[in-house]
């Protein structure tokens, strides 16, 4: 006589319709007379439906824009003898995506090897993020910086922060409420400081990107 | 553009990063595209961080513009991509544990919660429906990594039981005993708590 710990272990191919004749047969005369498997053979297929609809994820704005970041960075170091890296010419997604693009900031060696269509910002704009951040930690040339620019507030906070060749350094920032007016034009930033704008996220969708059209 | 929807939906995974591999650079953005979702799901499940699994789902894709070589044709590609995506949602999830630093600020659930607000549908589904998900993520945060992946694959991503063997390295059978355990463990841990859609 097989017990409920045997039959338990057959409920997830019956959930899944793998199991042979002679088995199921097996465990359809248990469940009659076992209401304990029974519930827990409907528990499982609660939790199945459950898992199956969980809502799913997508990827933030500035997902594919920092993978671009990164990439190059990459062909910077790796592949030097490359003269060109087609990245702007890339349709990657919608105009919004575009605007957005636009907003990637990048400062020194690595704006003027790769991101030419994209735009600088203000010395000033520049100092702003980086007292702000050096009243958490000290930043040294080569961070990237994401901010979330509030339109309809006027505001910007920073979001998070990391050494560009160590996402591990990548810190959370909490102080919000800034006011958006301290970054008046982002152009003519300092040298060898990318910065990383991130004109939205998946929590504000009220933000509207394409005003940032600088 | 009728040649961009092409590439997009017809040419298979495996001629894609065969284009790759031979320095077409468009063919990776295409690939980018189609599988950052399916990984972030997948990640996102794993580690139970937004943030988290965005690393995660970019450090994939560098190593895969960096790799592109180490890809062989005798596989299937998307078998490739997630054994990459889940070995280094394993080696994170071991770092976070060495540092002992999870919080439930590094759960990523205010983001989501604000997400599916803005969906639009009434207020009680919705706090219902995001409850329900943060109970279910709770209960996956605590399982074992083995039991995890197995039922984020099947259950969640909805992968067949091969896939699931070929991305874990592990025999059918193997994933077969351990889906039905993944479940048990899974259940019994929300058995106690009410619900709303079960
Ligand atoms: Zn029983």
């Amino acid at each position: 006589m097989k017990n409920c710990d045997y039959y338990r272990t057959l409920f997830s191919d019956y959930i899944d319709a793998e199991l042979d004749a002679p088995a199921l047969s097996a465990l359809k005369a248990h469940l009659d007379g076992c209401a304990a498997c029974a519930q827990s053979l409907r528990d499982m297929q609660a939790v199945k439906s459950s898992l199956a609809s969980l809502p799913p994820v997508k990827t933030s704005e500035s997902f594919d824009l920092l993978l671009q970041a990164r990439l190059r960075r990459e062909t910077r170091q790796t592949a030097k003898s490359r003269r060109f890296f087609p990245f702007f010419e890339l349709n990657w997604r919608t105009p919004a995506y575009a605007a957005a693009a636009l907003c990637l900031i990048f400062f020194g060696s690595l704006l003027q090897r790769f991101a030419s269509s994209s735009y600088s910002a203000t010395s000033s704009d520049t100092a702003t993020l980086l007292n702000a951040l050096r009243n958490d930690i000290a930043v040294e040339p080569g961070y990237m910086v994401f901010v979330e620019l509030d339109t309809v507030n006027n505001r910007y906070r920073i979001i998070n922060y990391a050494a560009i060749d160590n996402m591990d350094s990548r810190k959370e920032f909490q102080r919000t409420g800034d006011d958006m007016r301290a970054l008046p034009n982002l152009r003519d930033a300092p040298q060898n400081e990318p910065v990383l704008i991130r004109t939205s996220s998946q929590s504000r969708p009220r933000v509207r990107q394409a005003e940032f059209i600088f | 553009m009728s040649e961009h929807s092409k590439l997009q939906s017809e040419i298979t995974d495996e001629e894609l990063i065969r284009r790759f591999q031979e320095d077409d650079f468009s063919a990776y953005t295409v690939i980018v595209n189609r599988y950052k979702d399916q990984l972030l799901n997948f990640a996102y499940r794993f580690l139970g961080s937004f943030e988290e699994a965005e690393d995660i789902v970019q450090e994939t894709f560098l190593r895969l513009y960096r790799n592109k070589h180490a890809y062989r044709q005798i596989a299937k590609f998307s078998t490739w991509i997630y054994t990459i995506a889940g070995n280094l949602a394993k080696t994170e999830l071991r770092k976070r544990k060495r540092r002992k630093v999870m919080s439930i600020s590094d759960m990523g659930y205010e983001d989501r919660e604000l997400e599916i607000r803005d969906e639009g549908a009434n207020t009680e589904q919705v706090a219902n429906s995001a409850l329900t998900e943060k109970i279910i993520q709770r209960a996956i945060d605590e399982l074992p990594s083995r039991f995890k992946e197995v039922i984020i694959l099947r259950d969640i991503q909805e992968l067949s039981y091969e896939e699931v063997g070929s991305i874990l390295k592990i025999p059918l059978g193997t994933v077969k005993s351990r889906v039905n355990r993944a479940r048990l463990k899974l259940q019994s841990k929300l058995r106690d708590i009410k619900m709303p859609s079960l």
